[in-house]
């Protein structure tokens, strides 16, 4: 809509201020994250202080980050990569042969509140001793990255024309080589929206990993919220636990921004 | 012509790896759950005697349950009503195609890749007593330190303390709505626009009469998806407040956590998490029924 002039100034400034608070707590817990005990408490907030790095030592020298970050690796990728594997041909087949019917079984499973399954979770895992193993976190975080996955590609698979796989094939590619050669690197921003959102969504999880995790796989989030309740005063050390989960999120949020509001927004739109 | 039926088998061939997946997993451990609540298991042995509703029977008399069904309305309807106004609101804003736009929306959306641990934590040490929020409020001379979510103030059923709940929770969902309504707003064709604004309409008439009505299914999918979102949460009340002084910032997930995994009561843990299921489910049936009949249009 074109708006006169002294309306788009007028906006400009609104968004501008609605922007503090938005960003105001990021910027905070960045700096506490560097400061001195006395100097976080200190009023008014110094913005001019010297930077330590205690925080950052006492995370991962004292508390063993580095082991947690590693497990929350090892149990996104992983569960990531499964979910690709067997939600890609899903996706295909669900866009393909107009599986719509079985696409809401999908999509049901992952607006589902977890806490609604979690207990079998607990009970079946707990008799198979498989708690705190690797298999039964990601076998969860499974759950959370493949309606994902089948949600976000199911559409792209959609629009690309059938007639190019077609001619593909009549070119002597099996149907499969026609997916793996044709569709899939057409569907590239698909499967990058995907792999950015499971990738997300698993490493944020917190109600698998606290029920079926312990000392070994505990992920980052569950550490951070263990760290928490023991050093309730050491805020620059939370702070600091807290800009490291945070950080891959952003990161990949800023890089793949175009991606992620599409993949969140598009059933969305479509609805 | 491809031959259906063949077609058919190939698709749920296909198919099959991530429907069992979920049929087990999800669906079949659903079953079990709800098999559960209808059993006397409330301690560390598995007692499999069926009882009836007793559980169901015991949560909805207890003191604890009621003023988490409560919390849990209030807190919805709150958090709803602000990310879907100011969403709106944001997105409105950043209609009109504006230098920076992208930058501004980026920053909108941070909050949303946060997980809600990260959020718990932030939004405690803001609302904490000795730093944060208050320190500000000491400084412009009021003396009296408000609780926050600490706080055991209640007007008519809401609890007070669910104030500072239902700000970290917008603040991370504003963005979120912002970014589908501006998806909604870049929809509407120009044309519809400009025609209006020819034939005189001003930009509050336009609002109403034409962007309004035209963005109606965005705003129920926003109502639908933040819906689901509020009515199960856990993470955000577990980590920032806990349940809190008598219950104030408590939640089923929270209650169906502490008695099954800290107290062994596995049948009314099974009994809480059918009935938040049964809550979601009331606000994401008529979604997959409007879906439905979306597609087969």
């Amino acid at each position: 809509m074109q708006r006169k002039p002294i309306h788009s100034i007028l906006f400009g400034i609104m968004l501008l201020l609605i922007i503090i608070p938005i960003l105001f707590p990021f910027i905070w817990m960045l700096m506490s994250s560097f400061k001195t005990q006395v100097d976080i408490i200190s009023w008014p907030p110094k913005f001019i202080f010297t930077p330590v790095m205690q925080n950052y030592e006492r995370v991962f020298i004292e508390q063993d980050f580095l082991h947690y970050m590693k497990n929350s690796v090892i149990v996104s990728v992983v569960s990531v990569f499964f979910s690709l594997i067997l939600g890609l041909p899903a996706a295909y087949s669900i866009a393909r042969y107009k599986q719509n019917k079985l696409s809401v079984f999908i999509l049901v499973a992952r607006l589902m509140p977890g806490i609604s399954f979690l207990m079998p979770w607990y009970i079946v895992f707990s008799r198979l001793h498989l708690m705190d193993s690797y298999v039964a976190l990601i076998l969860s975080h499974m759950l959370i990255a493949l309606p994902l996955v089948v949600w976000v590609m199911a559409p792209y698979f959609d629009s690309v024309p059938r007639e190019l796989e077609e001619a593909a094939m009549v070119d002597g590619l099996t149907q499969q080589s026609a997916f793996l050669k044709i569709l899939l690197p057409l569907s590239g921003p698909g499967v990058v929206t995907a792999t950015t959102l499971s990738f997300i969504f698993s490493w944020n999880n917190f109600m698998f990993s606290q029920v079926l995790s312990q000392q070994k796989t505990r992920t980052l989030p569950i550490a951070v919220y263990n760290f928490l309740s023991y050093v309730e005063v050491d805020w620059g050390a939370v702070m600091a636990a807290a800009v490291v989960i945070m950080a891959p999120a952003i990161i990949l949020t800023m890089f793949f921004q175009k991606y992620v509001v599409k993949g969140l927004t598009m059933g969305a739109v479509k609805g | 012509m491809y031959c259906a039926k063949k077609d058919r088998r190939i698709a749920v061939l296909i198919l099959l790896p991530m429907l069992l997946v979920l049929f087990i997993f999800v669906y079949g451990f659903i079953a079990w759950s709800l098999r559960i609540s209808f059993t006397d298991w409330n301690s560390i042995l598995p007692n499999m005697t069926s009882v009836g509703f007793e559980n169901y029977q015991r949560l909805f008399s207890s003191q604890r349950f009621q003023t988490d069904i409560r919390n849990t309305i209030f807190f919805t309807l709150f958090f709803l009503v602000i990310c879907i106004v100011g969403g709106f609101f944001l997105s409105y804003l950043l209609y009109s195609k504006l230098r920076g736009e992208s930058f501004l929306r980026t920053i909108y959306l941070f909050p949303l890749s946060l997980s809600f641990v990260v959020t718990g934590v932030l939004w405690r040490w803001i609302f904490s007593p000795e730093v944060g929020i208050n320190s500000l409020f000491r400084m412009m001379g009021f003396e009296a330190t408000f609780g926050w979510f600490t706080s055991t103030y209640s007007i008519g059923g809401f609890n007070v303390a669910l104030i500072a709940l239902i700000i970290a929770a917008s603040w991370q969902y504003l963005g979120y709505t912002m970014a589908m309504f501006l998806a909604g707003l870049r929809g509407i064709p120009d044309q519809l626009i400009e025609s209006a604004q020819i034939d005189g309409a001003g930009e509050l008439a336009i609002t109403w009469y034409i962007i309004l009505p035209l963005i109606k299914p965005i705003t129920f999918s926003a109502m639908i998806v933040l819906g689901h979102i509020s009515l199960k949460i856990f993470d955000l009340a577990y980590v920032m407040t806990g349940k809190g002084p008598a219950f104030v910032t408590d939640f089923p997930g929270l209650f169906m956590f502490e008695t099954t995994f800290r107290g062994n009561h596995y049948a009314e843990g099974a009994a809480i998490s059918i009935i938040m299921l049964i809550l979601v489910a009331v606000v994401i049936v008529p979604y997959l029924i409007s879906t439905l009949r979306g597609d087969s249009e």
